[in-house]
């Protein structure tokens, strides 16, 4: 199959993945006709066919690795087209069409990939209404999330970003809760008052590209292309002052989204009202363009104001690794339970990723990927709950692993991911992102990160929090005598009392991508490191240090295919150490003090610090 | 060389073809045969036809006293005659049988008015354009319903048209009282005229100008329905027919635009404070105050009449940042005027997009005008008529500036000249803030625009919208798919407009706008 990545497919492998669901779209809303067992199929089959071109994606990106001239931390499959375009004048305007994707943003695009299908899927008893317009918007959502992690154009990016508003809107709006619509309009308007400050910032930037002439030509040109507007930072054209105010127009857009503590007062509402796949995907993909938004453009492009600001938001981030801990503990709906549950989990992500060094980054991005699948599951499941009950009222449900054992045994499972119990996915990225926040201010590569041991200080104890109301909504949902609401269980859409072979394949492949990522995170770590340090931190090494030369990592780092052999230098041995890891969160760290005598293989990669600093204050 | 008259009449053969067209229409009462033929619109389409089949085969350079024509003037005749044939066909089906005659004669009138607007060169000239846009329009409104709301309307808007007409008629006096001439610019060297009187510094500072220019744009606001003379908007849009209401979004708007900015350039686009602060406060105000009237309206016509006062302040922020001439760093996307030119060709067709679908929800039986105009109304109209409410959710989504509309780019190029002007300007903050002030109207304004949409797709079809029927109007139907597709199109392509309207203002010849030319002549002055 690998051939195929030098022909006409391999150059539009992206644009086929990102627009196969909108023709689909197009094609549904077209069919009037169609029963509504053959709007199921047909969204479903489109929904796997882009899960297929997403892997045919991966497999040409892994391919082209070998390809001369090209580093591993490099974009690749790119794809460029002129979308808006003047020459007229003395500054020509080139506003591109403009994708391609690198080890930060593949991940996501897969995981965007996998997760619709399994959303289309869950829906097909929950949705009894208006099933062509339904999978129409949900194909199209699809392909606008999609596009959001390939973009290499900031106005592609942004109209991208913006779209997806629309489908989740008539999502929310037509197939939501008794709140529908105020949820939907809460969350259009909040979101868009956000990101319309991003657009000013975005224009900004645009504008200013124009200003300054480039390479050796010295040509100036008005463009979003990507490539430029972070060397407008690099090559000092922003100054501090003006990198804050357009930092700041960024936050406005991306904090929103994620959402960060204080501004997450949409997300309760929208979770709880949106349809079940609907929240599948705001939880798992739609709160991830928030902080890919920080991590693709906030960072890079903007890197003296990101290290200004980065306590302020770590700071923030450590205030909703908390609050949402302690609302979610507080909740009785365990919809409601969940959702606050995203709001303490990405401050996580947040703060990793602001802690500006490798551990931190590399956790944050897998963060992203292993709340969108743990998370995204949780939710599926209190949907399948809900069908049968209609309630999602802790109180009144219990016992039900007596009742329903393979549901019981998908909720454990998740919830143990989501909490980050060793051997499942959530462990390795907290872990992470908490040792690149406790190193966070250690010096590497000449550079020290803006956050420290106060930081992961408190949000550590987020994590037991997080470990208190999971393991209590368990408890009493599976656990205890049986209660069950008095009407009982539902059967009139078909749906057994214990799951059916269709939901329990709903849930098995994100049991499954739960547990390889648990026990071996290597690959994709490997994959995502080297677009790490050159995507980011590189922006943020001083000039002349060691980072900064290996904005091209070395070569080592080549071929991420290379199966394992290459070990990141992060995890190295962590195969071996998760043997004897005790289950408990208080020893965990400690044994990982194994790690940093593997960290100092190579000059470039010392900046995930020197962990034993981090270890000397846990014990 | 020809001699001055034929030259006149060479220039003007679009606005001739036009208002031929509309005298033979009106003379010979076509289309008053009790069957409603459709005679006059027909003939009204032919002529428009002609007149754009001319406009974009013969490259017209010549001038005449009293016009002047440049690329501004191109691109208005494209524009106007283009969104006329749009509103030609919403307006198809509108009047009664035995008003068609005059209906689309008074249509044509107006539309031959707009380009006469942009080819002035004259004070007079200007003021009788003017009129000829505004005359039939209040005609137009009282000739599309049977409505005591219509007559109201009409009313309305012609004695308050009257009046601001006055104000500025009161302000070109001044400026011809300064200037000793009615001429706007001047076509040879040693000409006398407006704009090289203004070009000493001493006399632009003149009290008696400076009242000029601002009772010339206090009147004009009048006709972009700027703030503080907004008021008549939503009775007025309310009262006329749909498809008239999405005609008077364009047409008076247009023309005062226009009409403005060939004011302005006699300024040089160098603006003294007072000027800067009132067009500033104009573009905020308008912005701030269509948006929060628009909110509180359940009335879906004094909805959008609202969001049009809003949408006028948008384009008054291109203004405020004035052509890119001016500026050091000329980027592509920095001329403020040509901003607003292609907001207006994109605003245009969504606005009547909007109104045409409107238009298409018909309830028989109420009243004799059966029209739909509640939100109520629109209810289920997601599910009840697939296909125009999806046209209206195109339109009401490029209205609000989201991707993957026009409206998005509109919104795009607009706020972007202003950045860019804001980076040249002494008043660099004002026009951050300006920038700020703009994006987050266009955030409130969702919040109304998607009740429009929340009613057609979220709501359950509701006891009113049950006795809602489709309109049988082919020409309806046409126009409301070639706007939603129009809008769609100049998302994915839209260099094609985009240079249009650079072209507008950019070339060389363009001597009312582009005035980099004449700034350099200020500065060599002693």
């Amino acid at each position: 199959m690998i051939y195929l990545a030098d022909t006409w497919l391999g150059d539009h492998i992206l644009s086929i993945v990102i627009f196969l669901p909108i023709v689909g779209a197009a094609v549904l809303f077209s069919r009037t006709a169609w029963q509504p067992d053959a709007i199921r199929r047909f969204a479903l089959g489109f929904s796997l066919l882009t899960l297929f071109f997403a892997l045919l994606a991966l497999v040409f990106y892994l391919a082209k690795a070998h390809e001369p001239g090209i580093a591993a931390g490099d974009w690749r499959l790119s794809e460029k087209a002129d979308w808006l375009v003047g020459d007229a004048e003395s500054v020509p305007l080139r506003i591109q069409y403009y994708i391609g994707v690198d080890g930060i943003g593949l991940p996501l695009m897969l995981l965007t990939a996998l997760l619709t299908p399994l959303a289309i899927w869950g829906s097909f008893s929950g949705i009894q209404e208006r099933h062509r317009e339904y999978y129409a918007l949900m194909l199209l959502l699809h392909g606008a999330m999609l596009g959001v992690f390939c973009a290499r154009d900031l106005l592609l990016f942004y109209v991208f970003f913006e779209f997806t508003l629309i489908p989740l809107y008539f999502l929310i709006g037509i197939w939501g809760g008794s709140q529908r619509q105020k949820a939907a309009d809460m969350f259009f308007i909040y979101t868009l008052s956000g990101s319309m400050l991003t657009f000013a910032g975005v224009l900004y930037l645009g504008w200013k590209a124009s200003t300054i002439a480039f390479g050796e030509a010295g040509v100036r040109e008005f463009t979003f292309d990507l490539d430029r507007l972070y060397l407008l930072a690099a090559q000092g054209h922003l100054s501090l002052d003006v990198q804050w105010w357009l930092f700041v127009a960024f936050f406005a857009g991306f904090a929103i989204k994620v959402p960060l503590f204080p501004l997450h007062t949409w997300l309760p509402l929208a979770h709880t009202e949106a349809p079940t796949a609907g929240s599948v995907i705001l939880a798992a993909v739609l709160l991830k363009l928030g902080t890919y938004g920080f991590l693709r453009l906030s960072l890079p492009m903007l890197p003296l104001a990101a290290v200004e600001l980065a306590p302020a938001i770590g700071w923030l981030s450590v205030a909703g690794i908390i609050y949402g801990a302690l609302a979610a503990w507080v909740q009785s709906d365990v919809k409601k339970l969940v959702a606050y549950s995203s709001v303490s989990h990405l401050g996580f992500c947040l703060l990793g990723m602001f802690s500006l060094k490798l551990a931190g980054l590399t956790g944050s991005v897998l963060y992203m990927v292993n709340h969108g699948l743990s998370t995204g599951a949780l939710f599926l499941i209190v949907g399948m709950i809900y069908e049968r009950y209609h309630t999602r009222e802790i109180d009144k449900l219990g016992g039900l692993a007596r009742k329903m054992p393979v549901m019981a045994f998908f909720l454990v499972v998740f919830a143990f991911a989501s909490v980050g119990l060793p051997g499942l996915n959530g462990f390795v990225s907290e872990f992470l992102v908490l040792l690149g926040t406790f190193t966070s201010s250690k010096m590497s590569n000449g550079f020290s990160g803006p956050l420290g041991i106060p930081f992961a200080a408190v949000a550590a104890s987020g994590i037991l929090l997080g470990a208190i109301y999971m393991l209590y909504m368990v408890a009493s949902v599976l656990f205890g005598p049986v209660k069950e609401p008095e009407h009982g269980f539902d059967d009139s859409t078909g749906l057994t009392q214990d799951l059916t072979p269709r939901e329990a394949g709903i849930l098995a492949p994100l049991a499954i991508a739960c547990l390889l990522l648990g026990v071996f995170p290597k690959p994709v770590i490997n994959l995502m490191e080297p677009s790490l340090n050159t995507a980011v931190l590189a922006r943020f090494a001083p000039a002349g240090s060691a980072m900064a030369g290996a904005a091209v990592p070395d070569e080592a780092f080549a071929v991420p295919t290379a199966p394992i052999g290459r070990t990141s230098h992060v995890l190295r041995n962590f195969g071996d150490d998760r043997g004897v890891l005790p289950g408990t969160k208080d020893d965990r760290l400690p044994r990982r003090a194994t790690v940093p005598v593997l960290l100092t293989d190579s000059p470039a990669r010392e900046d995930t610090g020197n962990p034993e600093a981090a270890m000397e204050v846990l014990r | 060389m020809i001699p001055d008259g034929a030259a006149m009449l060479q220039v003007l053969i679009p606005e001739i073809i036009l208002i031929t067209g509309a005298a033979v229409i009106l003379m010979t009462g076509l289309g008053r045969t009790p069957g409603g033929s459709n005679a006059a619109s027909n003939i009204a389409f032919m002529v428009l036809g002609a007149a754009l089949w001319w406009t974009l085969t013969r490259e017209t350079t010549d001038s005449a006293p009293s016009l002047h024509y440049d690329t501004l003037v191109h691109y208005t005749r494209v524009v106007t005659f283009g969104v006329g044939f749009l509103v030609l066909l919403s307006c198809r089906s509108v009047p009664e049988a035995q008003e068609r005659a005059e209906f689309f004669s008074l249509l044509l009138f107006s539309l031959a008015g707009i380009s006469l607007v942009s080819l002035a060169n004259d004070l007079i000239l200007l003021f009788l354009a003017l009129e000829l846009v505004s005359v039939p329009t209040y005609i137009l409104i009282g000739l599309s319903r049977r409505d005591l709301r219509a007559q109201e309307a009409t009313g309305k808007y012609f004695f308050l048209g009257a009046f601001a007409a006055a104000i500025m008629l009161y302000g070109f006096s001044f400026l011809y009282g300064g200037a000793g001439t009615t001429q706007l610019f001047a076509q040879a060297t040693g000409e006398t005229s407006i704009a090289n009187y203004l070009e000493l510094p001493s006399q632009a500072a003149d009290k008696f100008i400076i009242l000029g220019l601002l009772l010339s744009i206090g009147g004009l606001a009048f006709k972009l329905a700027g703030v503080p003379l907004h008021f008549y908007v939503a009775d007025v849009y309310q009262g006329a027919a749909s498809p008239v209401t999405g005609m008077l979004g364009f047409v008076p708007k247009f023309a005062g635009f226009l009409a403005i900015i060939r004011i302005l350039s006699l300024t040089g686009w160098n603006f003294g404070d007072g000027l800067f602060w009132l067009l500033w406060a104009m573009a905020s105000l308008t912005m701030i105050v269509g948006n929060t009237l628009a909110l509180m309206q359940q009335n879906v016509k004094r909805m959008l009449a609202y969001s049009s006062v809003a949408h006028s302040g948008y384009m008054l922020v291109g203004l405020v940042a004035g052509p890119a001439a001016l500026g050091k760093n000329t980027g592509p996307l920095s001329d403020g005027i040509s901003a607003l030119l292609f907001y207006m060709a994109i605003y245009a067709v969504m606005n009547l997009g909007a109104f045409a679908a409107i238009t298409y929800f018909r309830k028989p039986g109420e009243d004799e005008e059966d029209s739909v105009e509640t939100l109520d109304d629109l209810a289920g109209a997601g599910s009840r008529h697939p296909w125009a409410a999806l046209c209206l959710a195109i339109c009401v989504l490029s209205l609000m500036g989201m991707p993957p509309t026009g409206g998005f780019f509109g919104k795009l190029y607009v706020f972007s000249a202003a950045l860019s002007a804001a980076s040249e300007s002494p008043r660099h903050g004002a026009m951050i803030a300006l920038v700020v002030i703009g994006v987050l109207n266009s955030a409130v304004a969702a919040a109304y625009y998607l009740r429009i949409v929340g009613a057609c797709y979220l709501r359950p079809a509701s006891d009113a919208s049950r006795r809602v029927v489709a309109s049988p109007c082919a020409a309806l139907k046409a126009c409301i798919a070639v706007c939603s597709i129009f809008v769609l199109f100049v998302f994915a392509r839209p260099s094609g407009l985009l240079s249009k309207s650079r072209s507008a203002t950019a070339a060389p010849e363009s001597r009312g706008v582009g005035v980099s030319t004449r700034a350099i002549s200020a500065v060599e002055r002693p």
